[in-house]
């Protein structure tokens, strides 16, 4: 009896916190379909009292909102393809083979979490000068597929699995590149979902290197685009630039109510929980 | 299998494995390790991005120590630290066992809510929050006016821009350590909460006698992490105040972007080994001071 109760109050308390932390997207949507002039009045409007879906029309006018979305879908999905082959291969090597080495390639790759992108940026930056990168989109993908934090997960993920399937698929006459496509990444689908979720929203809210590389509004990715947008409308119409952030949102909240399934188990099965 | 055979097979395994881990160990190095060097010599350099570096010694190391602005922009990245850190300590803590009581099916639908916040793109959800902070049409002055609180200037003053980078960054971030803190309580066996309650425990007993201490790895991760990205916080700045008013608002992050913007590359430079310098001291003083308070003894 005692028990039940708590969980009813413990599920009131979680109600209002949702509630609270949903409080600002509902304000954004129904702002955003709210009478530009209208925007910044008061009382504020949690739900969508009008429904003026111009807004969403004229943020494409006002900014070429479609090639933003392009760019970051090309930026995002090249990162997050790439990314997973090169952190299963590394996480494969660490966990299943044996070579010289190995310790300390593993750490100086995880000590690549305490590097900030701040500290790298500037020799990039001289770099993509002198090969022609800067202002690409290439420019942007590369420093995005090292993921450190993607090739523990994995390792600790793999090292769960059992080794007989591998010595199975051995006797069977399978290479490496065989035992690991074949046996190990059909089994590691959680892991993989998470690395692949995490990889994918980091690339789409990339935005210092970006706001460093790209300088042509052509090449622009959605978070440059959309600070490129609240400065061309900050004082005229809030409501055309939530629009655009909302737009912009619908990929990644997609992209998360997908994998999200797998999410918890990926991040739990990989031994993160220490 | 005779040795000699397994020294080849040997071989073998290091080739496959070095053809496994180059992709990573290229990119590693030409985008983190080289970049980390390279700015460390150019801290000793003059560079303005037109000419070729000119050797410049200290000058810049002399220039670093006596910025009168380097003092005020770690003191407010340390500010920042020093409430954001415990908050989502605690926060996510808090969160994730009031989530945790509420039943298998609910719960799923709590942990997604609480962590959508986390997925958005910073810099456009801050910049719809610095219109709910508006002095004058902003919906939380609206709220507080309602209460009879007069109005707050929330990005115009010094005191209030920094909580409202707080009140963000927890809303915007607490999902991820209340997701690692969810993971952990459910690591805990049901076992132990039976046996504490036979001896007859109690609520308050089980949390600060199983819960905490099977959750300190959770805890130190959390710590660890959010201390590393924390240092480096610069969206939320960058939108919300712009670093201001003054600098009072100004991060390590954010210095560093505006020397960069200012055309000063080497003095960036200096700036950002010393906050890389930074980050590695701290992740090493948790690490050492670890054994102290985390307890791996999951038996």
């Amino acid at each position: 009896m005692r028990k039940n109760k708590f969980t009813a109050l413990a599920n009131i308390g979680c109600v209002l916190i949702s509630f609270i932390v949903l409080l600002p997207f509902m304000w954004m949507l129904a702002t955003s379909l709210r009478l530009p002039v209208d925007s910044f009045r008061l009382p504020p409007s949690f739900f969508p009292t009008v429904f003026h879906v111009d807004n969403y029309v004229q943020v494409f006018r006002k900014v070429p909102l479609l090639k933003f979305i392009g760019n970051s879908f090309f930026v995002s999905v090249t990162a997050t393809l790439l990314q997973c082959m090169i952190t299963c291969m590394a996480a494969y090597a660490f966990a299943r083979l044996q070579f010289k080495g190995k310790n300390i390639i593993f750490l100086l790759l995880l000590s690549g979490l305490m590097i900030p992108v701040q500290s790298t940026v500037i020799p990039i930056f001289m770099l993509y000068k002198q090969i022609g990168l800067m202002d690409s989109r290439l420019g942007v993908i590369l420093p995005l597929l090292i993921n450190p934090l993607g090739i523990f997960i994995m390792k600790q993920f793999m090292e769960s699995i059992p080794g007989s399937y591998d010595e199975a698929a051995k006797l069977d006459g399978a290479g490496h590149f065989a035992i690991l496509f074949r046996v190990i990444l059909p089994m590691t689908k959680p892991a993989i979902v998470t690395v692949a979720v995490l990889s994918f929203v980091s690339s789409w809210n990339d935005f210092y290197r970006p706001l460093i590389f790209i300088t042509s509004s052509e090449k622009m990715t959605l978070p440059l685009g959309m600070t490129a947008l609240s400065g061309l409308m900050r004082n005229t119409s809030i409501s055309i630039i939530l629009a655009g952030i909302i737009i912009s949102a619908i990929p990644l909240i997609l992209i998360y109510s997908l994998g999200q399934k797998y999410f918890v188990e990926g991040i739990s099965l990989s031994g993160l929980k220490g | 299998m005779s040795v000699k055979k397994r020294k080849n097979s040997v071989k073998k395994e290091n080739r496959i494995a070095y053809l496994f881990v180059a992709p990573a160990l290229i990119l590693f190095i030409l985008f983190v390790g080289y970049p980390l060097i390279a700015s460390a010599c150019l801290m000793f350099c003059d560079y303005n991005l037109i000419s070729p570096p000119k050797f410049k010694g200290l000058a810049n190391i002399i220039k670093f120590f006596r910025d009168k602005e380097v003092p005020l922009v770690m003191l407010s990245s340390l500010k920042l630290l020093l409430v954001l850190v415990p908050m989502h300590v605690i926060f996510g803590l808090g969160l994730a066992c009031l989530v945790n009581r509420t039943g298998k099916k609910m719960s799923a639908v709590y942990r997604v809510i609480i962590y959508i916040p986390t997925i958005m793109t910073t810099v456009s959800v801050a910049t719809a929050w610095s219109y709910l902070y508006d002095t004058d049409f902003g919906v939380f002055n609206y709220f507080l006016g309602k209460l009879g609180i007069g109005k707050i200037p929330w990005l115009n003053s010094s005191a209030w821009a920094f909580w409202a980078i707080i009140i963000f960054s927890l809303w915007k971030f607490v999902g991820t350590p209340f997701l690692y803190y969810i993971i952990g309580l459910q690591n805990i066996p049901a076992s132990f909460y039976e046996a504490a309650e036979i001896d007859g425990a109690g609520g308050r007993q089980k949390f600060f006698y199983i819960t905490l201490p099977m959750l300190t790895p959770t805890i130190f991760m959390v710590v660890v992490l959010s201390l590393i990205s924390y240092i480096q916080c610069f969206d939320e700045p960058y939108i919300l105040t712009g670093g201001g008013p003054g600098i009072s608002t100004t991060t390590v992050s954010l210095y560093i972007y505006r020397n960069f913007q200012a055309q000063n590359i080497s003095y960036a430079s200096i700036l950002s080994v010393f906050l890389f310098i930074l980050i590695m001291a701290v992740t090493i003083f948790q690490f050492k001071m670890s054994d102290k308070w985390v307890n791996y003894d999951t038996e």
